[in-house]
């Protein structure tokens, strides 16, 4: 009788071999097929079900199943395609839930290679899989198939595993050779022994023993490559693939392979990468690349937008186009590096309901400061010796990012190392930086980001791209000439007869931190690309207000990102020329009480939007990629000049444009209530594509304010400000601003006269024509608010009620209470004007489509 | 029914379609109701009807042709209001929202405005319905051409003397002077808000803070006081709040606070030059935000409420107050607490910053009290001194321009203060402010006979 500990494995011999198992191991069989584990598995599991034991059976191998679902089995069908995250942690809430003392047995962990192409990562799963298990004293029963994986592999798995018993045939005999038993020591035990009828003999005989391990040696002859992980393995099949003059069918079904392992498994990305991508371009990712998995969706982007202009016979790309310069560290680092310091069961726990912002701040900390593999530390040693001392930058490049459907936009940050410093410290700003992208994905924004879009669940693998930053040295100061974000699809239409289709850009000068970031106070200039000479200005002092004052820039002498006042680079960059992108401003007066009036530098770009190729290059640039793509796109771009004096346009970012919320479905907005339509206008919006709830409407009526005394307009407009400051919020009160004429004007008869910061919280802004006096609302956002609501990315849209086509109705508010009073009590006096709605129990739903040019605002 | 009623009423039955300037007659007209009980002379000389009715309106075609050649169709329009004073004098807004009603209704306000500078200028208003608004430089310099080329028979120095507003800044200005120098072959002062180079007025930005201050300093005096060693509380941190602060601290007095549209700082230390440069620093030059001050010098700082909330709140004690932020920002709460808290004096820098129960409220009180209206004519008068400057072919230095704004600010501070006291209401700035403008141009009008 054994003891309650003691678990047999349902072969007598071989439990006195090993002196049974004990609760807690884990048991790996290194087996030559799957038939031999199969015997092993039906004599433990017949053995525990007869005893009463439960068994569970996680079935995700494509080999026959090892076992059906009886009486006290259980079998989990797994899904193993969605990659490494989301298969652990299934796993993981199976092993939760069943609790203690279970027995389990998986199917072989070699076909995980299918899957995940990767040691690493199976490694990595049994690092964190079999200490759980054994913490709940179960017995779990595992597969690997022998000469499948690299030695590292195996001696990693050897490392954590209880138990691993090798297995293979011999003369025709089953030999079964326990490799590691823990805890347990037996004369003979780590002998082979040879089943002779149903007994394990030991070979302890030398003569017999030496044949036996002669006979093994020879079935690893070809084993030089197995110091390799299975990843490179691949790649170096490929590269023999392609040395081979291989069918262009088979070298097309190697790229899709291997792009299902590094670029994407989206269906539609896929079909873009068949069409531009070739098995040298996947190479090349390779060799640049540190740690297997995914490269994410910035560095897809990057790339195959790039190979799309080089397709494009008509235009001189080669000429155009700066070369990028740039390495990726792969997905699967990012999990290594949570599973080898240790925290995958914190990070399991962040992935429950009650645990995701929980643990999310411990996790972030520890991020922070764990330790990276060595082989990984080895590789960004040899890139930043790569990169040597130029300037670079480090970007998060998850999965999630830059998708199709998804807008991760600026979600997860970059990090640029200046790389001015000794090597050591040059190592470890970039360590630093990789880790600040790593805590990044446990940061409050995106996870909240995360959960609102429904993505909590899903894997983050974060990925990273590492790239030499475009620009040059000015007196210690590195910058790109101009930098920019590129849409394919102008969503700010200001002006009539200006064709959305053209795109825009938001250009500046330096860095380009100044146009991705929306910065206060701060400008870039919005070129419309049909026609880039005009500004939805007037007058030269709006112009220089609403330029680009700073210019963002990389300080080497401080080794630091820097802002810096344009006026003070200009004075200390004498060389700097300004002429093609700045106008001389000479009506600026000086501070400090007047005195000499001082030249200033305002920033336009006009001559180089216009008299340069720039415009004509960027126009097709959008146009080319946003074809293949088969809808709008936005873009990363810096601009500098070769020696020859070419315009060199570096390419550094494209993804499906982003819009301001997730991509509305308008298609479903013809299933929508006619009774429960609040408003619905074509055209005279300007936001780009819409989803937002609103729970909260501020509505100035417009009959009484028509009728008001000029002092209480003034006073709406200050109540305006105050209920800004105070409810409206963009994150948890989402609110919509409505009223007569134009915001923001100087004449309170033509609208109310509130500044930008009394609005400046606001989700969406909407003007409504009222047929008193000059109450007519202006598309072009007067002259100074267009700047600012772009720059805070407030919705607008202006409403004629006198047009027969559209639908406001009004009815249902005068049902809802004015909650002003209670917001604030001192300002009863203007219920009558100024209505404050909670919406939040028949939240307002806004949706626009730039391009059916369809907006509609209903009730839920 | 009174003059004033039957004339408001007959501009809403012949004018019904100008909303605009129906309101702003009927603003106007209500506050001159002394002024008609008062001189019946000028109720029998038809003064009030007569003022009502613009001397002339000029609307015209401008047609201009856009960088792709392109015809287009704007309207011009050149209300001269009134010109019993001197040459008609007012901006030219370019912007879509131009018309009849609106030139007109801001015209007639140019008449007092003008007319309590003290300074020779009539009253009137011009524009387009033309926005300037993503035009390139060309079509802009192309529309202020075909303007003008219409406009240039109406206007001159002596006739009629246009100034920039909306949409009609340096380079519009440049551009209108420009054509019209060409086609009158004659380089006279027809256009203020020139740029220097081309016959631009020094201190310009200064003239309205400074002014404010200049008038209070005048109120002040008739109660035997000034600035020096006073508290002073200024909000808003533009131009007018930053000159205005200068001034105070010229004058001796301490200035404690600044406010933007996020926070408000309280330096009870006081604002010096030192500090006050480093503000015009952060507002002009690095456009940062107002919180900055408070760490940099470590003062009190109070997010997202203006000066008059905090000093409610706080319970500061003020001897002075200027509000040079916005209209309304100073209500009947914030009145009562400066009154509390021991204020004597309130000058606003802004148009309309107190509402009428602050106004009522100081009135109550006897606090000096200076409406916008008279306390910040600093700036339309240095427009003034800029036509003035042209038709002497001359150009004052900086502390000559300074010099005359103070006697100009001096004589609309006594302007007021005689016409309140006509009125049995010796002190009452805002009687003051409504019936001097008026009466001057009033009287004049009297002494042409019907004309």
């Amino acid at each position: 009788m054994a003891y309650y500990s003691h678990v047999s494995t349902g072969w007598e011999s071989l439990d006195s071999i090993i002196d049974y198992l004990y609760r807690g191991d884990n048991v790996v069989w290194q087996v030559d097929e799957i038939d031999a584990y199969r015997k092993m598995v039906s004599y433990f599991v017949n053995n525990a079900v007869a005893t009463g034991e439960q068994v569970i059976y996680m079935r995700f191998a494509r080999h026959a199943p090892l076992l059906a679902q009886r009486r006290n089995i259980r079998v989990y069908d797994l899904d193993v395609s969605s990659g490494f995250e989301s298969f652990t942690t299934q796993i993981h809430g199976i092993i939760t839930r069943e609790g203690r003392d279970i027995f389990y047995v998986f199917d072989s962990l070699s076909d995980l290679l299918y899957e995940w192409a990767t040691d690493l990562m199976i490694v990595n799963f049994f690092f964190v899989t079999c200490p759980y298990l054994f913490e709940l004293n179960t017995v779990a029963y595992f597969a690997i198939l022998r000469n499948r994986h690299s030695f590292k592999a195996i001696a990693g798995i050897r490392e954590i595993t209880q138990v691993l018993i090798d297995i293979y045939s011999y003369r025709r005999k089953l030999c079964v050779h326990p490799i590691k038993v823990q805890g347990r020591y037996a004369g003979t035990m780590f002998f082979p022994h040879i089943k002779e009828q149903s007994a394990l003999v030991p070979v302890i005989n030398s003569v017999e023993a030496t044949r036996l391990f002669s006979h093994l040696m020879r079935e690893k002859a070809e084993n030089a490559q197995r110091n390799l992980d299975y990843w490179d393995h691949l790649f170096l099949q490929a590269r023999s693939l392609l040395d081979s003059d291989a069918n262009p069918m088979e070298i097309e079904d190697k790229v899709e392979q291997l792009s299902r392992l590094v670029l994407s498994r989206d269906r539609k990305i896929l079909g873009m990468i068949r069409r531009f991508m070739s098995l040298e371009d996947l190479l090349f990712i390779k060799e640049r690349s540190i740690g297997t998995g995914f490269i994410g969706g910035k560095a897809l982007g990057m790339l195959l937008s790039r190979k799309i202009l080089h397709r494009d016979a008509d235009y001189d790309w080669q000429r155009t186009l700066e070369h990028h310069d740039s390495f990726y560290i792969g997905s699967d680092v990012f999990y290594s590096y949570i599973v080898q310091n240790g925290w995958w069961k914190l990070f399991m726990a962040h992935k429950t309901p009650e645990g995701y912002f929980e643990t999310a701040g411990e996790l972030k900390e520890k991020f922070l400061s764990g330790t990276f593999p060595e082989p990984v530390r080895e590789r960004f040693q040899l890139m930043l010796e790569y990169f040597g001392q130029s300037p670079i930058i480090v970007r998060s490049s998850s999965l999630l990012e830059d998708a199709f459907g998804s807008a991760f936009a600026g979600r997860y940050d970059s990090f640029f190392c200046v790389n001015q410093a000794p090597p050591g410290k040059r190592y470890e700003n970039f360590e630093d930086a990789v880790k600040q992208i790593f805590a990044g994905t446990m940061s409050e924004d995106a996870l909240a980001y995360r959960r609102q879009r429904g993505l909590d669940r899903m894997d983050e693998q974060m990925a990273i791209m590492v790239q030499r930053v475009s620009g040059s040295d000015h007196q210690g100061y590195f910058f790109p000439e101009l930098a920019g974000v590129g849409l394919s699809h102008n969503p700010y239409v200001w002006k009539k007869n200006m064709d959305p289709g053209a795109g825009m850009l938001r250009l500046v000068m330096g860095l380009g931190t100044r146009a991705v970031n929306r910065v206060e106070n701060d400008y870039p200039r919005i070129v419309a690309m049909d026609d880039p000479r005009v500004k939805p200005l007037a007058g030269m002092r709006d112009i220089r207000k609403y330029s680009q004052h700073y210019v963002d820039c990389l300080d080497l002498a401080e080794n630091a990102l820097k802002t810096v006042l344009l006026r003070e680079l200009v004075e200390s960059v004498p060389d700097l020329d300004l002429s093609a992108i700045a106008v001389q401003d000479s009506s600026v007066e000086g501070f400090g009480g007047g005195g000499a009036s001082k030249a200033q530098w305002v920033l336009t770009f006009d001559d180089f939007l216009t008299r340069t190729p720039f415009t004509d290059a960027m126009k097709r640039m959008l146009k080319t990629i946003e074809s293949a793509y088969g809808g709008p796109v936005e873009i990363e771009f810096t601009v500098n000049h070769n020696s020859a004096g070419d315009i060199q346009i570096n390419l550094l970012q494209c993804r499906p444009f982003q819009t301001l919320y997730k991509t509305a479905d308008l298609s479903l907005s013809d299933k929508i209530d006619p009774k429960k339509v609040f408003v619905r206008i074509e055209g005279n919006f300007m936001g780009g594509n819409v989803l937002l709830p609103v729970t909260c409407l501020i509505w100035v009526d417009p009959a009484n304010y028509a009728g008001a005394s000029l002092s209480n307009k003034y006073s709406v407009a200050r109540l305006i400000g105050k209920l800004n400051r105070k409810i409206a919020d963009p994150k948890t009160n989402p609110t919509l601003l409505m009223g007569p004429g134009r915001w923001g004007t100087q004449t309170p008869a033509m609208g109310v006269p509130v500044k930008f910061s009394e609005i400046n919280h606001i989700t969406a802004l909407m003007e409504i024509s009222y047929q008193a006096g000059s109450m007519v609302p202006d598309l072009s956002f007067g002259t100074h608010f267009f700047h600012d609501l772009t720059e805070t990315s407030v919705f607008y849209a202006a409403i004629y009620p006198e047009n027969e086509d559209i639908v406001f109705q009004t009815r249902w508010l005068s049902k809802l209470p004015n909650m002003l009073s209670e917001i604030c009590p001192d300002e009863e006096a203007l219920a009558h004007l100024v209505k404050v709605y909670n919406l939040r129990d028949q939240a307002l739903v806004i949706r626009s489509d730039i391009v059916t040019q369809e907006l509609i605002c209903y009730r839920k | 029914m009174s003059i004033i009623h039957d004339t408001i009423a007959r501009v809403k039955q012949r004018d019904s379609e100008q909303i605009e300037f129906y309101q702003a007659v009927t603003e106007v007209l209500e506050t001159l109701e002394p002024t008609a009980r008062r001189h019946p002379e000028l109720v029998k000389a038809g003064i009030y009807e007569r003022i009502i009715e613009p001397e002339r309106v000029v609307i015209f075609r401008v047609p201009w042709m856009d960088d792709g050649g392109n015809v287009y169709v704007n309207r011009g329009f050149r209300v001269q209001f009134n010109n019993a004073i001197g040459p008609f004098k007012g901006g030219l807004r370019f912007h879509p929202s131009v018309n009849l009603s609106i030139i007109k209704f801001l015209g007639f306000e140019q008449i007092f405005k003008n007319a309590l500078t003290t300074l020779p200028m009539g009253g009137g208003k011009g524009g387009s319905d033309f926005d300037p608004k993503g035009k390139s430089d060309a079509e802009i310099m192309r529309f202020c051409q075909a303007f003008m080329a219409e406009l240039f028979r109406h206007v001159g120095p002596e006739t009629d003397v246009p100034a920039g507003d909306i949409g009609v800044g340096g380079r519009e200005i440049g551009y209108l002077f420009g054509y019209y120098k060409k086609i009158r072959n004659s380089h006279s002062g027809v256009l203020t808000g020139k740029g220097l180079e081309y016959g631009g007025s020094l201190i310009r930005p200064e003239a309205t803070g400074y002014g404010t201050v200049y008038f209070a300093t005048e109120m002040l005096s008739t109660r035997g006081q000034d600035f020096k060693d006073k508290t002073v509380a200024v909000s808003g941190a533009g131009n007018v709040a930053q000159y205005a602060v200068e001034k105070v601290i010229q004058m001796g007095g301490k200035p404690i606070s600044i406010c933007d549209s996020n926070a408000t700082i309280v330096d009870e230390a006081g604002i010096d030059v030192e500090k006050l440069a480093y503000i015009m620093e952060l507002k002009n030059g690095r456009r940062g935000r107002i919180s900055e001050y408070a760490e940099k010098y470590d003062c009190a700082c109070y997010e997202g409420e203006n000066v008059w909330e905090v000093i409610r709140k706080q319970g500061i004690k003020v001897d002075i107050a200027l509000p040079c932020a916005t209209q309304n920002e100073l209500n009947g709460g914030n009145a009562e607490a400066l009154v509390k808290n021991g204020c004597i004096c309130v000058a606003e820098g802004a148009n309309m910053p107190s509402t009428p129960e602050a106004v009522k409220i100081f009135q109550e009180y006897n606090i000096l009290y200076g409406p916008g209206k008279a306390a910040n004519a600093g700036g339309v008068a240095t427009s003034g001194l800029e036509m003035s400057q042209n038709s002497l072919k001359m150009s004052w230095t900086r502390e000559e321009v300074d010099q005359r704004l103070l006697i100009i600010m001096k004589s609309i501070h006594k302007s007021c203060l005689d016409a309140a006291e006509a009125y049995g209401k010796k002190g009452d700035y805002v009687m003051g402010a409504n019936t001097a403008g008026f009466m001057k141009v009033a009287r004049a009008m009297l002494a042409y006979g019907i004309v």
